[in-house]
């Protein structure tokens, strides 16, 4: 993390701190706000542990709700959007507990992302791309993050995809960081033979 | 160090790939090399989901959904209290009820005389913290504030998906080695 991006994060905590006030009295702007601010991330860590879209949305609404109902328990001593983000994983692996009784079915993959300008790059550079199509590797990609646990997708989501630092996964899932160095190793070698493919 | 140990540290990011004893344990070990150049390829795969974002309509019917669910009668009484008190607060909330006791305290002196200011139920609006640190027997209802859904109220849509948050991306670790 860059030292100028800390005073940002300060004033967004700042920026979310009043909105839980405001949220609290009852203000529904305010949690409109709420929403509207991390709505984006909430949807991507659920998207990707679950690798489907409907299903994201229900468990999306699902963790705003609860969240809504404990805000006034929400105390300030992590950030919200860290305490956001531990409601949406206790609520996602609960959902996924709860579906694994039913068959998961993972939803097609993007096309759109072929057509885009980052795939292109990396497509242009690197050979297991090259070689592959998109619906392919995300299909096996989507796969291989299904076969790991739910504690060891909930790391790989938020570190390697999301790009969350150790420090502030460990607030999230409460936890230390060397677990969540742990866990993060292990899971990664486990994607090694699932991937093996295109990670020869 | 073994093998082990320094793949785990890399990958963990707690060491460094220029520094002297990793680059000594990599030029004399192709296993770990090989190793790091398959982890590598992992992380560049997993790069590929991040393309995959949330269509532009979302936030639209996130904010539709949520609204219209709190606008349900049910989500009055769909706000609780915790059923059980925090682990850490349940000793005090035990001393206090032994304390209570020892003290002799009447139920009847705790309840507030007609006329007074407190008498009826034990409705606590508008300072929820306040009851939710309170020990709360399992029928108390706790009200709060519902977010007034006003109709005709402006719906807040925004196209598009912005994050305000500083995205760390795990960069493949890279290790040149001079031939
Ligand atoms: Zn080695």
């Amino acid at each position: 993390m860059s030292a100028e991006a800390k005073p940002d994060r300060k004033a967004e905590a700042a920026v979310d701190a009043a909105l839980v006030r405001r949220a609290c009295r009852g203000d529904s702007r305010a949690f409109d706000e709420i929403v509207r601010r991390h709505h984006a991330r909430l949807y991507g860590l659920i998207y990707h542990m679950t690798s489907h879209r409907e299903d994201t949305e229900d468990i999306l609404q699902a963790v705003f709700l609860r969240a809504y109902r404990s805000l006034p328990r929400f105390r300030g001593k992590s950030s919200l959007s860290t305490w956001l983000h531990r409601i949406a994983v206790n609520t996602t692996i609960n959902f996924i507990h709860r579906r694994k009784r039913a068959a998961m079915s993972l939803n097609d993959p993007d096309a759109a992302i072929e057509r885009s300008e980052e795939y292109q790059e990396l497509a242009a550079r690197d050979s297991p791309f090259r070689d592959a199509t998109i619906s392919e590797l995300q299909r096996k990609l989507n796969a291989a993050l299904q076969t790991l646990s739910e504690k060891h997708r909930t790391v790989v989501v938020l570190h390697d995809i999301q790009g969350v630092p150790h420090e502030e996964i460990a607030r999230m899932l409460k936890c230390s960081v060397g677990t969540v160095r742990s866990r993060l190793f292990y899971a990664r070698r486990l994607l090694q033979g699932e991937l093996a493919e295109y990670a020869p | 160090m073994n093998c082990v140990r320094l793949r785990r540290r890399l990958v963990g990011e707690t060491a460094n790939p220029g520094d002297p004893e990793v680059r000594r344990h990599l030029e004399g070990c192709a296993e770990c090399r090989a190793y790091l150049a398959r982890d590598a390829a992992v992380v560049r795969l997993l790069a590929l989901k991040r393309l995959e974002r949330p269509d532009p309509m979302l936030e639209a019917r996130v904010l539709a959904r949520i609204r219209s669910a709190l606008s349900a009668p049910s989500a009055a009484s769909a706000y609780q209290a915790p059923a059980a008190p925090a682990p850490a607060m349940a000793w005090r909330y035990a001393l206090a009820a032994v304390l209570l006791l020892l003290l002799g305290l009447d139920q009847t002196l705790l309840r507030p005389r007609r006329g007074e200011p407190g008498a009826g139920a034990p409705v606590v609006a508008g300072v929820p913290e306040r009851a939710l640190e309170t020990p709360q027997p399992t029928s108390f209802v706790v009200e709060m504030p519902l977010l007034p859904m006003r109709a005709g109220a402006p719906v807040l849509v925004q196209p598009g998906i912005s994050t305000t948050d500083t995205v760390h991306k795990p960069q493949p670790i890279v290790i040149h080695f001079e031939p």
